[in-house]
């Protein structure tokens, strides 16, 4: 979940600075239990995209980015996004083990390329979220 | 039999506080029957998932 403050993207969410992990059931679509649980905690959403998958926790785990309006939600507290290298392995094989701060770099380089190739996406991310992800490389299929 | 020991009601008969974490930092403490609906709740609302009430007493410890 992400949003802007002073132009410094942030991290916040129910769960703080940790991962916001949802459960999806076996009949349950990804995108639509993410945007309701969002839109029920935090707000209706300017964007649910996902972005990425790894293995974890028994399961398949899928990312999202989430970004919010600024200002939105400002009960709950949010934390700075810094930099991060992006967890690599082979041409064919996922990287083994993948940080929080490597899954948020690769998915803000996921919205960068978005931000440029996706009309609807550029349409609802503000200017100042548009500048800021020109400093990202955009880089959307890490695993092809 | 499971579930009042895992509640810790004391030999008198009152009810232990249980405080019960959940991996995202959010925590909770009460009665047996306070924590497992405030975590349920939590559960279904934050991460869409349902917890038994064993489950829940399964991560209590005492205050």
């Amino acid at each position: 979940m992400l949003r802007l403050n002073d132009g410094v993207p942030e991290l916040a969410g129910p769960c703080g600075p940790e991962p916001w992990y949802l459960e999806v059931g076996p009949d349950e679509d990804p995108v639509e239990v993410v945007s309701r649980l969002s839109a029920n905690l935090l707000g209706p959403p300017l964007l649910a995209h996902s972005t990425s998958w790894r293995r974890g926790r028994g399961g398949v785990i899928l990312s999202f980015i989430v970004v919010i309006a600024d200002g939105q939600a400002p009960d709950f507290e949010g934390m700075p996004i810094g930099r991060a290298e992006l967890a690599r392995n082979s041409a064919t094989e996922a990287a083994r083990s993948i940080a929080a701060a490597q899954v948020i770099e690769h998915g803000l380089r996921h919205l960068s390329w978005l931000a440029k190739e996706d009309q609807v996406v550029k349409g609802v991310l503000s200017d100042e979220w548009k500048r800021l992800l020109e400093g990202y490389v955009p880089e959307p299929f890490q695993h092809v | 039999m499971l579930i009042s020991a895992r509640m810790g009601e004391s030999e008198s008969g009152g009810a232990r506080i249980l405080v019960v974490r959940c991996d995202c930092g959010f925590e909770v403490r009460g009665t047996g029957d306070e924590v497992v609906e405030r975590m349920q709740d939590h559960a279904r609302n934050v991460h869409n998932m349902t917890a038994t009430r064993e489950q829940v007493l399964d991560r209590a410890t005492s205050a």
